[in-house]
């Protein structure tokens, strides 16, 4: 009795002892790992085949330089809320990456929480730094500080199908360049089958919580919409509040295909259902692969009427930073240089065809590939306006986005829902 | 001393279930207690310093949070109710295991539940979709209008219960079957020799038989309902006009976008005393129906 009494407690007491042992197993393994070479971790923007092969090409590059140094890329959503998601779990869990590619907005949202190491020190002896155009500098700056660099910008081009223009009696090379025109033009591009519409004049997003196609609207009616200076909104202004009236009117006009804006892959200009959008570069190579028969062209910057000045497109840009938690700070400025190097940014360039962030390749950019399209980016880069770097920015994409929402949906009239918003967004960021 | 002995004779039992409760302590008990503590801290990831009840304070000023707990429990209600009847009568429709096809059916119901949420709101999405959408299809063949179903702020919250509907109602029905095989067959043969019809039958026998079942799917459907949240997330984010936000997006939101650990602790606890609510009407009344007298 007592000897299968002690059989039944030495089981359980393996059984046990199994389970836990087999929790802390693969820490012993990686710690040994981790002392024949340094692993750096590196995660990206994007999880599509483009973005992954392209990671992968830079980590390959950079081992063939630096054989001792490892480098693990991971791939993130390329939706805010998402990476948002994905660094605080890694703050939380202590497994931050060393090195990261953030958005415009991350540059303050992450910035104050102290997620970034100071750049200056490693730029002063970095070879190249006088080759970086300013505002790759520029747009890495949090109060100040350096905590991230450039490496992509990323415009929003309003694109449009020649081929639809032609069909519906329109001059394809005279696209419309205000408000005015652009309404009316895709008055006469939409198709519908009694009153649902069947092919967008203009792709109006129905959801637009990150703000990309918005903001636009109201800074070229002169609206600053975030007042950086003092850190205090400012989209309550007689500029805002038009733009947001002709949001309304035109959403009015069912000429539209609801959708999210967020969700890039299911805009209906990228599937072959609207006549004109607000596009990132990305898109416009997802549409050229689904219709490579299609003519595109690219507006003009929208302005607000003949008489106004010059509009305000959206250009949000892509950077890369390093963690300040990093381990291997040395060893993620090196692999930071590397995707700073020339091989590296045209490789970038010719993959997502976006603009060259280096003064020694700028010659080379023009001569190369789409002219139209190239000369369209250059535009809307030089133009643009991406988001306010301050800590706030989820909080001000939340409240607008729904003002947003209640004008489209007739619920509100621009200036009730963007006084609410206000009032919201006020009272949370005062505490 | 006899009291000695047996602890010794329980220790293996004791070593035994010692993995559960080390796991329960370690991933469940000791989480809800450093989240309670949270809620009462300002805690951004950055900083920490204790707030006192101010979290629960800004909670009841908190109109979108209200508006979540509004969506909720219209989600649960529904989604519970609808996903239960439903679940019963394709039970009673697929009971009987000798007939033609039922395995296939039962098989084909249950195949919702053991797929990804996520995946299959990837799927609700496109069938939702306002031009192409094979929803739309199918209500204009019916000779109604195309609807704009998940950017429509009256429609959305009904088309994501939908989905909740579809998805549960397979592990329903698979509830329910176990519990109608139970009822002893004899209960039925001597009710028709007394000429009780299959009405009659279904009032005085099934649906009493089915009570503990009936209870322990309410009790169980209504915790998971009110932790509704991926399919959320991803076919609505929450709009249009957080006409379908509910508590634990809010707590996503509020906690993972916005840093603010704290006020989504808080929130979390409120989550949490409902849940406990529930689980106590479980443990009470659960057990309620299985001593019937046959």
């Amino acid at each position: 009795m007592k000897g299968k009494r002690t059989i039944s407690v030495a089981m359980a007491a393996i059984v046990v002892s199994g389970l836990l042992s087999s929790c802390g197993q693969s820490q012993e393994e990686k710690t040994g790992d981790e002392k024949e070479q340094v692993t750096l971790q590196y995660w990206y923007q994007g999880t599509d085949q483009l973005s992954t092969e392209f990671a992968q090409r830079c980590v390959e590059s950079f081992n063939e330089k630096y054989p001792d140094i490892k480098v693990e890329a991971t791939g993130m959503s390329t939706t805010i809320s998402d990476q948002e998601t994905k660094l605080n779990a890694a703050t939380l869990s202590d497994t931050y990456p060393d090195v990261i590619a953030v958005v415009l907005a991350e540059v303050g949202s992450r910035g104050s929480l102290g997620d970034f190491e100071p750049l200056e020190p490693y730029i002063e002896k970095w070879k190249e730094k006088e080759d970086l155009f300013d505002s790759a500098y520029e747009m890495g700056k949090y109060q100040g500080t350096q905590v991230a660099l450039g490496v992509l910008p990323n415009p929003q081009i309003y694109t449009y199908r020649k081929d639809v223009f032609k069909e519906a009696g329109l001059d394809p090379e005279d696209p419309p360049s205000t408000w005015a025109e652009l309404k009316d033009t895709a008055e006469k591009l939409t198709k519908r089958e009694g009153d649902k519409v069947v092919f967008a004049g203009l792709d109006i997003p129905s959801i637009d919580s990150s703000l990309v196609f918005i903001e636009p609207y109201m800074r070229t009616a002169g609206s600053k919409v975030v007042d950086e200076e003092k850190g205090e909104p400012a989209f309550t202004d007689e500029a805002a509040v038009e733009a947001l009236n002709f949001l309304g009117e035109m959403a009015q006009m069912n000429i539209f295909i609801p959708h999210d804006q967020q969700k890039g892959e299911e805009h209906p200009f990228v599937n072959g259902n609207a006549a004109i959008s607000n596009l990132s570069t990305a898109n416009i190579q997802a549409f050229r692969a689904n219709y490579p028969d299609a003519e595109l062209g690219y507006l003009p910057i929208l302005k607000k009427d003949e008489n106004s000045g010059d509009g305000v497109c959206f250009c949000g840009y892509q950077l890369i930073a390093m963690s300040g938690s990093s381990k291997h700070k040395d060893e993620a400025w090196l692999f930071m240089e590397h995707m700073m190097s020339n091989d590296v940014v045209w490789d970038r360039t010719e993959t997502f065809n976006t603009p060259i962030v280096k003064k020694s390749l700028e010659d080379k950019y023009m001569e190369s590939g789409d002219k139209e399209l190239k000369s369209a980016i250059l535009n809307y880069v030089e133009n643009g306006k991406g988001k306010a770097t301050v800590p706030w920015v989820s909080e001000l994409n939340k409240y607008v986005s729904v003002a947003y929402e209640e004008v489209i949906n007739g619920k509100k009239t621009a200036q009730e829902a963007l006084n609410d918003a206000n009032d919201l967004l006020t009272k949370e960021i005062s505490k | 001393m006899r009291r000695t002995k047996r602890i010794g004779d329980d220790r293996c039992g004791y070593v035994f279930i010692a993995p559960y409760y080390i796991f329960f302590v370690m991933f469940v008990l000791f989480p809800i207690l450093v989240n309670i503590g949270l809620s009462f801290t300002d805690f951004n990831l950055k900083s920490i310093s204790f707030v006192g009840v101010e979290n629960y304070v800004t909670m009841i000023s908190d109109s979108l949070f209200w508006i979540s707990v509004k969506n909720t429990l219209i989600y649960v209600v529904f989604t519970v109710f609808f996903t239960m009847v439903l679940g019963l009568l394709l039970a009673l429709a697929l009971r009987s295991a000798a007939l033609w096809g039922t395995k296939f059916f039962r098989g084909i119901i249950y195949m919702p539940y053991v797929t990804s949420m996520v995946a299959m709101s990837m799927v609700w999405l496109w069938m939702y979709d306002p031009t192409h959408g094979v929803i739309n299809v199918l209500t204009e063949m019916l000779g109604i209008s195309a609807q704009q179903w998940l950017y429509d702020e009256k429609l959305a919250l009904g088309a994501v219960i939908v989905m909740g509907i579809w998805k549960g109602i397979g592990y329903y029905m698979t509830l329910f079957l176990a519990g109608l095989n139970n009822i002893p067959a004899y209960l039925y043969e001597a009710a028709k020799i007394d000429g009780a019809n299959a009405i009659q039958c279904f009032k005085h026998i099934t649906l009493p038989m089915l009570k503990p079942v009936t209870f322990f799917i309410m009790i169980t459907g209504v915790i998971s309902a009110f932790n509704v949240f991926e399919q959320v997330n991803v076919m609505t984010s929450g709009g249009p006009m957080n006409s379908t936000t509910t508590i634990v997006h809010q707590i996503y939101t509020r906690a993972f976008t916005e840093y603010k650990m704290g006020y989504g602790a808080a929130e979390a606890v409120f989550l949490l005393l409902i849940v406990f609510v529930f689980t106590i009407l479980n443990f009470k009344y659960g057990n309620q129906g299985q001593d019937l007298d046959i």
